[in-house]
């Protein structure tokens, strides 16, 4: 999985072109170009330099950033922390607006809070991330002046630094997308428990209608929720790009932006890697979360 | 490559019967009917009608943008600079959303912008629908090891985090449309040969398939009439809401500085422009959003009420 990617990252770097044309300023003489080759070792055969480029990744060693001059993962490793936090807002954010009002447009479908869900659901997928920011920003910081329009502060309690209320612009612009889509497996997921024969027997055994939920119909439609969290990681990571660079949230998505700005490709690279990396290890982290869940699935099985 | 797999598409030898003739015209009778069927339900469902609205303006604006543009997209007017939409004070009817700050008109910007967000989304799903099917189909029908491998390579590419991957790319290859339209055309194969595959796999099984073949119809047509006419329900689908997302994934590399060179007005690049004097200005960015929500609107709606309308199963249902 890892290696295929490693394969992605290196044939997508070598067929696009020469990377010395992007290391080397226009005007270089051919012999200063082959220098640069040969210091970036460019010139040996390419399945040395893939074996190279495997093995400094699996040290995730991607070299030096040309703008910071310093290590790549250094950089990544100072920036990573924030952008977790912000996701972990954001998710909490998804969380908490999507799946209860999933659960309510499920079980009451057909109702005023299902058209209202269908309409935030289908808004959520539409409205571009780093716009709904920029919305966010005029609304709420330049209008209202509630809330900062960016940066990130923060209070301590003990030995942890927390963000304020500057992170709830973001971590809103950035939790849209997950939300939305919560919201339409939770409806979704809902309405298919709704008819099964369990919920009816708990029916006719008379139960009371809030335990079946919380016993019957909550539990069986989250177990599918964790696969589905997982798969937002990538969409978290892919939008804090956008929402980092127009908040300055100090995380690794607005460095990003910023280096492929900069043409900062080392540091492009190892940001990619990087980013395929957690998504992977996460949706491991998630099957086997699952198998947990629920004993009836097993890995490997399928 | 792309010769190679075109010259063994499974509906290469389609046989010549006695009724072939016949059979087309039943089939067109039928296909009419359903396309009446279909275009009443349009008009039935107030979504559906607002997505074919929304999408048939879009294409209508890209089409006669010249004609139908106020102003020159790229002519500047420094004196009229950063004049708001006309409702608000200190607007005037001849800039009826404002201009930017080189007192372009944003209204005319957006007429062209469909230009880029449309040729994008068509070349893209140009590229991605037939290639991936094709993908799908061999993988469906050879089994074995060719399917493991497209299975494998399918699965790989879409656990990516697509808009990194998609970044990624970008940067690397330099801005151009034609590198915006490769990278999304090529991106979005995995997803189509999913989705063919899935099918293929789902009519290999069922059991008018079955039967045709227990009664001797040879593989080419049973791939032309049973497989085909249910495969463009899902991948009609499947392509609208791709199309609704190259749109959007097209103004987030815009507005990244990573699509269309900023002298072609597209509505990320324009977003963009905007961001720097976002709050006294905000229309600038403001208005660009408000486009993509309304074509991913649309495009999303019409989608819905595409899969409803060629399923034939769903239409059985409901008559």
């Amino acid at each position: 999985m890892v290696l295929g990617v490693l394969v992605i990252v290196f044939t997508m770097l070598r067929l696009t072109g020469d990377p010395t044309d992007l290391l080397a300023p226009r005007d270089a003489t051919e012999q200063q170009r082959e220098e640069a080759r040969a210091a970036y070792g460019l010139d040996r055969p390419l399945t040395t330099q893939f074996v190279d480029f495997v093995g400094d990744a699996s040290k995730l060693e991607f070299g030096n950033s040309i703008r910071y001059k310093q290590p790549v993962r250094q950089v990544i490793f100072d920036r990573l922390p924030a952008t977790v936090e912000l996701a972990i807002a954001a998710m909490i954010f998804a969380l908490f607006i999507g799946v209860p009002l999933g659960v309510l447009a499920g079980v009451k479908s057909g109702s005023r809070w299902d058209s209202l869900s269908r309409g935030l659901g289908l808004l959520g997928q539409t409205i571009p991330s780093f716009w709904l920011s920029l919305v966010l920003i005029v609304v709420f910081a330049v209008k209202l002046r509630w809330l900062p329009s960016f940066g990130r502060e923060t209070f301590s309690i003990g030995f942890m630094d927390i963000p304020n209320k500057s992170i709830l612009l973001p971590a809103i612009a950035l939790g849209l997308f997950p939300m939305a889509q919560l919201l339409r497996f939770t409806r979704s997921s809902v309405l298919e428990i709704v008819n099964e024969d369990y919920v009816r027997i708990a029916r006719s055994k008379g139960l009371r209608m809030p335990l079946i939920y919380t016993r019957h119909i909550l539990r069986n439609a989250l177990i599918p929720l964790i696969s589905v969290l997982s798969l937002q990681v990538g969409a978290l990571l892919g939008g804090s790009l956008y929402i980092e660079a127009v908040f300055s949230w100090p995380g690794a998505g607005g460095l990003l932006a910023e280096a492929v700005s900069n043409r900062d490709f080392q540091l492009v690279q190892g940001l990619a890697f990087f980013g395929a990396l957690i998504v992977i290890v996460i949706s491991l982290l998630a099957d086997i979360l699952y198998t947990v869940a629920d004993p009836r699935i097993r890995i490997g099985d399928s | 490559m792309s010769e190679f797999l075109i010259e063994t598409t499974p509906g290469g030898g389609v046989p010549e019967g006695p009724f072939e003739h016949d059979v087309d015209i039943e089939r067109d009778v039928r296909l009419r009917a359903r396309g009446a069927v279909a275009l009443k339900r349009l008009a039935r469902s107030k979504g559906g009608m607002f997505g074919a609205i929304v999408v048939l303006s879009l294409v209508i604006l890209a089409l006669f943008a010249p004609w139908i543009a106020p102003h020159d997209p790229l002519a500047q007017n420094l004196s009229a600079a950063n004049s708001p939409p006309f409702w608000s004070d200190g607007g005037s009817s001849d800039y009826l959303i404002g201009t930017d700050t080189l007192g372009r008109d944003i209204l005319s910007r957006l007429i062209f912008g469909t230009r880029v967000s449309l040729t994008v989304a068509l070349g893209g799903v140009g590229i991605a629908a037939p290639l991936g099917m094709l993908l799908g189909l061999i993988a469906g029908y050879a089994g074995g090891k060719v399917d493991a491998v497209i299975v494998g390579v399918v699965n790989l590419v879409l656990s990516l985090p697509y808009l990194l991957f998609v970044v990624f790319v970008a940067a690397v290859v330099g801005r151009s449309l034609l590198n915006v339209i490769l990278i999304f055309g090529i991106t979005s194969i995995p997803i189509f040969a999913r989705v063919t595959r899935g099918e293929v796999l789902k009519l290999r099984e069922s059991t008018f398939v079955e039967a045709a073949r227990n009664v001797g119809v040879k593989k080419g047509q049973i791939l032309r009439s049973h497989l085909l006419p249910n495969l463009v329900g899902p991948l009609a689908t499947l392509a609208t809401f791709e199309m609704s997302g190259m749109i959007l994934y097209e103004a987030g590399l815009g507005f990244l500085g990573l699509s269309v060179p900023p002298s072609t007005p597209s509505w990320g690049n324009m977003i963009d422009a905007g961001r720097r004097v976002l709050t006294i200005y905000p229309w600038i960015s403001i208005a660009p959003g408000v486009a993509i929500v309304f074509a991913g609107l649309g495009l999303n709606l019409f989608g819905d009420w595409l899969r409803d309308a060629l399923d034939p199963r769903s239409q059985r249902v409901k008559q």
